[in-house]
């Protein structure tokens, strides 16, 4: 049979961002699997050497539209650390619920993807719909669906209000009783089992030789997880378990989502329940002190790490980033190979791969385009829905 | 002047009722019948009514664009009108409001079969000659899907001929009118065809050729404008004649009603076979090209062996 | 904190618990090839390149599962001779982040395989490093 070469990317309907693999497909199996990424290189790292250390929060925050406060806690904790600063108990916690409620979150959407990838459309507006839950209670709490900017160097900027706090406990109760439906659908509907069980094996061997982390690393039977093996925030002193599969393929990466979020519920619960009194957050230091700094943090997707080093001046001197994905990538053209092209979406989809927050960083030096002023676009965006008949300056 | 009449009356019914026009109409009410019932099940809104059409419309206004490196560029052309017309003559074939069908002669079930199995035949090449990557596998999927699902759906199509006696639908069709309880001995054949109804319309489970996530568009990746649309409503109409075909051998046509209530019986049956299908397209993933070759050969084939064995049975004791 | 990789490494020191750094005594190289089969570090977390001065730094960060400990290995190569040895035959991974400093440094690495790009376009001038502090973005109009 002859030899044909299909690409995957830049742009493919499977992919929510640009990233290409060139699949070498004999008939429907996949023999080989070459990949090319730095697509979404955007040049944060080198922004951020260019703003304040307080600047570079909001910066660092947008490295990634799903784990947005993953990266923010992460770049904190680094320029705090520098600092010598000790942030209160009440802002450690307040970081913990923004976290876990993020990690629903990114589950609940990346289950949805995956769905969609095996052509499971009606579980994917199910997980999306109920991901609104998330949504709404990280609005109540931070103003923002996407982007919280909760942290700032030296603890949080807004408190967790008595009503958001009940608030919360009761979606998280419906959140429970979803989650617990989806547990019994992927142990019971056969297509969803036909498609994702033996899908993209990753052996334990290959998974620790290859430096695969999170999700992807745990559904390959090794309990390795930042928040139990290197505890920063609270997390030393909450009760949970690192879920792990022995399944080894995208069965087990879909156990192990589902399951974390019943985790997650429950490390919410503990810490909602006992949140600990006082200040949230400490005055920053006018000056960062010459130092440097480098933080793990276990974000939906795996392990993040940040490096920070400062020289004494009021910009960082070095950020640098690595998000999870980048070093599952390793382990996906060993999982490609060998198996069918019907399979590849779901394997790639399988490690919930997030470009941006993989390739960062390039100042695009491109010609004209047209700029618009902020407040001319806020104009233009209040005067289009007021022909439409939305009038929110009439809202008291 | 009666030559006139006649001839008028065969344009009236071979353009408007049940021709062109009738399944045009159909086939974008089906199609948004379908949506709106797979998006209230998905908990979304769903299109407004006049959305397939508007669809079309705006296919149709669109840009054709016709690849450079396409191998046959006329075959390119021709070929979605090609499917659309089989399927057009096919519903001549079928019995709708009353017990008769426009042209009927002994032996026609096959050829109903024969002509629904050319709009496959065409996709298969259109992915071929489009000479892409994504089209060729999509072109590989179709033919590969086609020999899984066309034996048991032709297995399970006999059935009922042998228990009615006869090759053609309007006698099938009949004869289950007269004798509404024999309906039942072709329920595991019903069942076995709805399944493999989902594999001739590439609906999920059995999507495989155009898995939009794996290869695009799969076979009509490289297809635009006009012809793009055309290839829309040939479906959708495929989908209307198969559940016309269906009905006339499976549930008993118009059950002896004539006229407009033999129209709304047909209505209402085909909603029925339209609703399994979304059911089954909502509450299922898509399944991998080599699993559904095994379900096809494994599962299905068996059923409908054992459903032509219960036929002749059946076809000794009461006929 | 007893540990059984002390004698591989120089200048240790343990800045916050379970953050160490050092740099390797003798080649970086063999260090890490000893710490991976000798002393548990069983996963490269990242490679960080920055500039320093006249120097480019090289920080491997590397971890223990059990003991949670955080590795950073300091390498000092001068700008002027910039060349470091993979350690992608230890760590697979590494190649992507050694691919890293080689586009957005300059460090040559020796011994990367093969490969795409990463992250800069194909297209990117190969002399064009843009992390390095001299390098200034064009303004944009």
């Amino acid at each position: 049979m002859p030899k044909i070469t299909v690409p995957l990317g830049p742009q493919h309907p499977a992919l929510k961002e640009p990233g290409n693999f060139m699949l070498l497909l004999e008939g429907e199996e996949i023999v080989d699997a070459t990949l090319r990424l730095g697509y979404n290189h955007r040049g944060i790292e080198k922004a951020a050497e260019a703003r304040n250390f307080v600047q570079a929060t909001y910066l660092i925050e947008r490295v990634c539209g799903i784990c947005s406060h993953s990266h923010a806690t992460c770049y904190v904790t680094n320029v705090e650390n520098i600092a010598g600063l000790e942030i209160p108990q009440r802002a450690k916690a307040i970081r913990v619920v923004i976290g876990e409620l993020e990690r629903i979150h990114s589950h609940l959407l990346w289950l949805g993807v995956a769905a969609h990838e095996i052509g499971f459309d009606t579980l994917f507006m199910y997980s999306w719909r109920d991901r609104e839950y998330v949504m709404d209670a990280l609005e109540a709490l931070s103003g923002n669906r996407v982007h919280y900017s909760m942290n700032t160097i030296g603890g949080v900027r807004r408190d967790i209000s008595k009503e958001a706090h009940e608030d919360i406990l009761k979606k998280l109760d419906i959140l429970e009783e979803r989650t617990n439906y989806y547990i019994h659908l992927a142990t019971q509907e056969p297509t969803l089992h036909a498609r994702t069980k033996g899908v993209g094996a990753l052996p334990k061997e290959e998974a620790i030789r290859r430096d695969a982390c999170g999700p992807l690393l745990r559904a390959s039977g090794v309990a390795r997880d930042v928040r139990k093996d290197d505890p920063y925030l609270i997390y030393d002193q909450l009760d949970f378990k690192v879920i792990t599969s022995d399944a080894c393929d995208v069965f087990g990466r879909l156990y192990v989502r589902v399951f974390e979020i019943l985790e997650s519920i429950k490390i919410l619960r503990q810490v909602l329940s006992n949140l600990p009194e006082g200040p949230f957050a400490v005055k920053t230091p006018f000056k960062i002190p010459a130092g440097e700094s480098v933080t793990r943090y276990e974000a939906p997707r795996g392990e993040d790490i940040h490096y920070v080093k400062a020289d004494g001046g009021p910009n960082p001197a070095r950020v640098k980033v690595r998000a999870p994905t980048l070093a599952n990538f390793e382990s996906v053209s060993y999982m490609l190979t060998g198996d069918q092209l019907a399979d590849a979406p779901l394997i790639i989809a399988a490690i919930d791969p997030c470009f941006s927050c993989t390739d960062r960083a390039t100042i695009v030096a491109s010609g004209k385009q047209s700029v618009q002023s902020l407040k001319d676009l806020r104009t233009y965006g209040i005067e289009f829905y007021k022909k439409k008949g939305i009038d929110f300056t009439k809202v008291k | 002047m009666e030559m006139i009449k006649e001839l008028l009356i065969q344009l009236f019914e071979i353009l408007i009722y049940p021709g062109l026009l009738f399944l045009f109409v159909a086939a974008l009410l089906a199609d948004w019948i379908d949506r709106k019932l797979y998006a209230r099940m998905q908990n979304r809104q769903g299109p407004p009514w006049y959305q397939p059409l508007a669809d079309f419309v705006k296919l149709i206004s669109k840009e054709t664009i016709i690849p450079k490196h396409a191998v046959g560029k006329h075959l390119f052309r021709v070929l979605p009108y090609l499917a659309i017309s089989a399927v057009v003559v096919c519903i001549f074939f079928i019995p709708i409001s009353g017990s008769l069908a426009l042209m009927s002669f002994q032996g026609d079930l096959i050829a109903a079969a024969y002509l629904l199995s050319i709009p496959t035949m065409c996709f298969f090449l259109i992915g071929w000659t489009s000479s892409s990557p994504y089209s060729a596998v999509g072109a590989m999927r179709v033919l590969t899907q086609f020999f899984a699902y066309e034996v048991p759906m032709i297995l399970v199509l006999i059935g009922p001929a042998i228990v009615a006696g006869s090759w053609r639908i309007e006698d099938i069709a009949y004869y289950y009118s007269a004798n509404p309880s024999m309906m039942f001995v072709n329920i595991l054949g019903f069942i076995v065809a709805l399944i493999t109804m989902q594999g001739k319309l590439e609906r999920v489970p059995f999507d495989i050729p155009h898995a939009e996530t794996e290869i695009v568009g799969g076979v009509f990746t490289e297809y635009s404008g006009k012809l793009y649309g055309f290839i829309k409503l040939a479906i959708s109409i495929e989908m209307i004649v198969v559940a016309a075909l269906f009905n006339a051998v499976f549930m008993g046509g118009s059950l002896g009603l004539e006229g407009f209530l033999g129209f709304l019986l047909f209505c209402f049956k085909v909603l029925i076979i339209i609703l399994i299908s979304a059911i089954i397209r909502s509450a299922m993933a898509r399944v991998r090209i080599e699993q559904m070759i095994n379900f096809c050969w494994r599962v299905l084939v068996p059923i409908a062996m054992l459903q032509l064995i219960i036929s002749i049975i059946a076809r000794a004791f009461h006929g | 904190m007893q540990n059984n990789f002390e004698h591989l490494l120089e200048n240790v020191e343990t800045r916050l618990p379970r953050r160490i750094w050092a740099t390797p005594k003798g080649d970086a190289h063999e260090t890490i090839k000893k710490l991976h089969e000798e002393a548990a570090f069983d996963h490269l977390c990242t490679i960080t390149g920055l500039e320093n001065g006249d120097n480019f730094e090289v920080l491997y960060h590397l971890s223990q599962k059990d003991t949670g400990i955080l590795l950073t290995l300091r390498l000092v190569v001068p700008i002027a001779k910039p060349d470091i040895k993979t350690i992608s035959d230890i760590f697979p991974s590494a190649v992507w982040y050694e691919r890293e400093l080689k586009d957005l440094l300059g460090i040559n690495v020796e011994g990367l395989p093969k490969g795409n790009r990463y992250p800069l376009p194909e297209d990117w001038p190969q002399d064009s490093h843009p992390l390095r502090k001299n390098w200034k973005p064009e303004e944009t109009k």
